[in-house]
């Protein structure tokens, strides 16, 4: 075999020069053609190489039976005339795609005179996957080393006389974005067909094991000859051999076709399976595979030499700092910090705009509606003062949404998850739990949905059951409502802590269904992280207003229906003084008392909860109208210190965090799972759950003194 | 027996924490976009996962509303009110 050496595109070696010589300095009586497929990976450059070789002389048109296209072209050499095949781009031969299968029946029908296979320099590695099947297919096989100029920039040296050697093939470094080393090519592919360039017939080795039942493979195949016929003469044995190995499904379905179920090919073939899986206890596909990586790589390690580190991307760079070992943890815990420092900070102002609007409303209402008193009391206690106090919020919830949509839109989410996927792992779960847990905070209705990524049920269980402790922005009117009452000063704080607790009881909880109800191994995944971008104005603010007009539409249906259920309960049995004790709402709340008692709470915060079983944000509003002081936030504050501690206060919300999700989460879990039993399960849990954790808070915070 | 495959799982399997690309390839001793072919392999092969939060795999929703992974979806760039 010749080899031809190139230390750089700019120095002309002699070994070409001479073949030149050689290649033009025949005299034919009329030019010779030579059919030539450009054949490689998707982006290795093998259109611009199409384009250098043939020009204009070109035409597309269709792969029999498929769409793919197909172009082909024709150029002139000397006394050569050369018929181009552009090939669809591929990264192996194996059957599992159209082109993969249009790559290699191209080339063992219609049999070219040469496959050129265009490497990419700069990703050498991943490109010679393909160059050891094309080797196997027993064609002959130049290699233009594409992109040369890229792999230089990049410091990867290669020794192109050693790959040469290596590969057994002829290796042309070009440069098509510069028509650089087209000519060097064409007089290599006319040498070789010429018979000055002789080819060595490497391939690669599959171990001893293998090569074995591939030799047993290759006598049965021969022993065939008479059935195949035709067909075989088409394929190398050694090829068939290997692919029988691979149970390559079209290889299969063809040779089913001309042969017996009962033949002594395909009884070979599963005595040969069989043999090296009680051997490698691997399907024979993987070990073949492995065998060519180990190929590629041994290759690649003796012939390229990388003198630079690659260039880091700026997304690299940020990921670096933003999902390292130590700093991401602290980085996230800033973050999400800084969202509900935000949220309360800048929801003040139009806060207070909303609150003033609907104390208009409910003094309008109230001047201009004396009779009936029921009506009257309806609009302003139920409607009014119900629905205002949960819309008074309406900032807060726009401002974290619009935070939220901040760090999706910049890519920032996807490695929240990728952080805290560390912490999964470091439980023994499985690192894509993570993912539905993040959906959480914007809702946990489509997060429990998403646990249908999760191929294994056990996972699937358990990321379902520790979702709703994942806060998600229903409960923020509720954390807005409390601690602007009771922690005025450190409620961006106070809030966060609270998101805090739900992530931790949520690994806590994942551990204890993990060890007790769903025992397993998780299987390794792999995330591929989006690049960082800058967010777009219009697409943050429409993914801001997606979620908002929800909550919006949320308030005008079932916050509203739970208004007027609560304030029917607060102004019945008539006469009774609205909302006391004496009112059915009371009685229901003092059934309900000594269950919440324990907890510091009276039978106020019991009906709140109760009702907040349908959706959270009622537990804002029936407290709007349990206590009669509608959407006026200091006049709730006031009637709520009344009734709370900042200790209760603080056990209280962790209680609305834990206990029973929503009706919708109950029912799209009974949905997702198809178990009433699961459903029932995540609602006694999280009660029992809460009530222990307010229980812990309330105790352990009388005990340090902080009753008062 | 199986070596360069076998010890891409290996490596992930015992690593404390997820693993870039790029930081498994400077393990393996492999080009990061060889490997890249390697987990598409073992992905094909059921013995791995990939995940790419925002696209297709992870949307159930009916609406991305509820979703903290729409910007990252392709086709919410189309049409943002509907899930993918």
């Amino acid at each position: 075999m010749a080899i031809l050496y190139h230390t750089t595109m700019t120095a002309r070696p002699a070994r070409i020069l001479h073949l030149k010589e050689g290649v033009l300095g025949q005299q034919n009586d009329k030019p010779r053609s030579i059919t030539v497929a450009l054949s490689g990976n998707p982006n290795a450059g093998k259109t611009t190489l199409f384009n250098n070789l043939t020009g204009a002389r070109q035409h597309v048109g269709n792969w029999p039976g498929v769409t793919v296209e197909k172009k082909e072209g024709t150029c002139k050499y000397g006394d050569y005339r050369f018929e181009v095949v552009d090939l669809p781009g591929t990264y192996s031969l194996t059957a599992y795609s159209l082109e993969e299968v249009i790559v290699r029946e191209y080339i063992t029908g219609e049999k070219p005179d040469i496959v050129v296979d265009i490497v990419d320099a700069s990703n050498i590695e991943r490109n010679l996957y393909l160059t050891t099947q094309l080797m196997e297919l027993g064609v002959p096989v130049i290699i233009a080393l594409n992109m040369m100029d890229v792999a230089e920039s990049r410091g990867i040296d290669i020794n192109i006389e050693l790959l040469s050697e290596l590969l057994g093939l002829p290796v042309v470094p070009i440069v098509g974005l510069r028509n650089r080393g087209t000519d060097d090519l064409k007089c290599v592919i006319a040498a070789v067909v010429n018979g000055e360039v002789k080819f060595r017939g490497v391939h690669v080795n599959y171990g001893q094991e293998v090569e074995e039942e591939i030799d047993k493979l290759e006598s049965a195949i021969e022993d065939e000859r008479p059935a195949l016929g035709e067909y075989l003469g088409k394929y190398s044995t050694r090829w068939l051999a290997v692919k029988l190995l691979e149970e390559d499904e079209a290889i299969m379905e063809v040779l089913s076709g001309h042969l017996e179920a009962d033949s002594s090919l395909f009884e070979q073939q599963e005595k040969s399976l069989a043999h090296l899986y009680s051997i490698f206890g691997e399907d024979v596909e993987t070990v073949i595979v492995d065998y060519r990586y180990g190929f590629v790589a041994g290759t690649a390690r003796e012939a390229v030499k990388r003198e630079i580190e690659e260039p880091v991307s700026t997304s690299d760079r940020i990921d670096n700092i933003l999902t390292n070992r130590i700093l991401g943890f602290p980085f996230f815990a800033f973050f999400m910090w800084s969202m509900f420092f935000l949220t309360f900070y800048l929801g003040k102002i139009p806060m207070d705009w909303i609150e003033r609007f609907f104390g208009g409303l409910g003094n309008f209402a109230a001047t201009n509606l004396t009779s009936p008193v029921w009506l009257q009391s309806l609009l302003v206690d139920g409607v009014i003062g119900g629905v205002g106090a949960v819309l008074v919020f309406l900032p807060q919830i726009f401002i974290m949404f619009l935070c939220i949509s901040l760090l999706e839109d910049t890519g920032y989410m996807a490695r929240a998850a990728f952080i805290m996927d560390r912490v999964m792992h470091w439980l023994g779960l499985h690192g894509k739990s993570f993912i539905p847990m993040i959906m959480g905070f914007g809702c946990n209705v489509p997060a429990v949905m998403a646990t249908r990524t999760l191929e294994s049920e056990k996972d699937r269980n358990i990321t379902i059951l520790i979702n709703p402790l994942m806060s998600c922005t229903a409960r923020l009117p509720v954390y807005a409502l409390f601690t602007a009452a009771f922690f005025t000063a450190h409620q961006g704080t106070v809030t966060f802590s609270l998101y805090l607790l739900g992530i931790i009881l949520a690994v806590i909880m994942a551990k204890l269904f993990r060890r007790f109800l769903f025992p397993g191994e998780a299987e390794p995944f792999v995330m591929e992280l989006p690049p960082y971008r800058w967010p777009t104005l219009k697409g943050t603010f429409i993914h801001m207003w997606e979620r908002g007009s929800l909550f919006l539409r949320k308030a005008g249906t079932i916050i509203l229906a739970g208004s007027v259920v609560v304030w029917m309960l607060s102004y019945f049995p008539s006469g009774v003084e609205y909302g006391s004790s004496a009112s059915l709402v009371g009685k229901l709340g003092r059934l309900l008392e000594p269950l919440v008692r324990p907890l510091g709470f009276d039978w106020r915060a019991a009906v709140a909860l109760l009702f907040g079983i349908v959706a959270k944000e009622i537990v804002v509003s029936t407290f709007g109208t349990i206590l009669g002081v509608g959407e006026d936030q200091e006049a709730i504050s006031g009637r709520l210190q009344g009734v709370f501690t900042p200790l209760t206060a603080y056990a209280f919300m962790a209680f609305t965090l834990i206990y029973i999700p929503c009706l919708a989460t109950v029912a799209v879990i009974k949905k997702e799972t198809g178990s009433w039993r699961l459903a029932a399960f995540s609602v006694l849990y999280t009660l029992t759950l809460a009530w222990i954790v307010a229980f812990l808070i309330y105790r352990i915070g009388l005990l340090c003194g902080l009753g008062g | 027996m199986i070596a360069v495959l076998n010890e891409i799982l290996e490596q992930i399997e015992s690593s404390d924490g997820p693993l870039t690309v790029r930081e498994l390839a400077r393990r393996l001793d492999v080009e990061e976009s060889a490997l890249t072919g390697m987990l598409e392999f073992l992905q094909r092969k059921g013995r791995l996962q990939m995940y790419r939060p925002g696209e297709n795999q992870g949307c159930v929703s009916t609406s991305c509303a509820g979703c903290v992974f729409a910007g990252n979806c392709q086709q919410d760039d189309e049409d943002p009110s509907t899930g993918s």
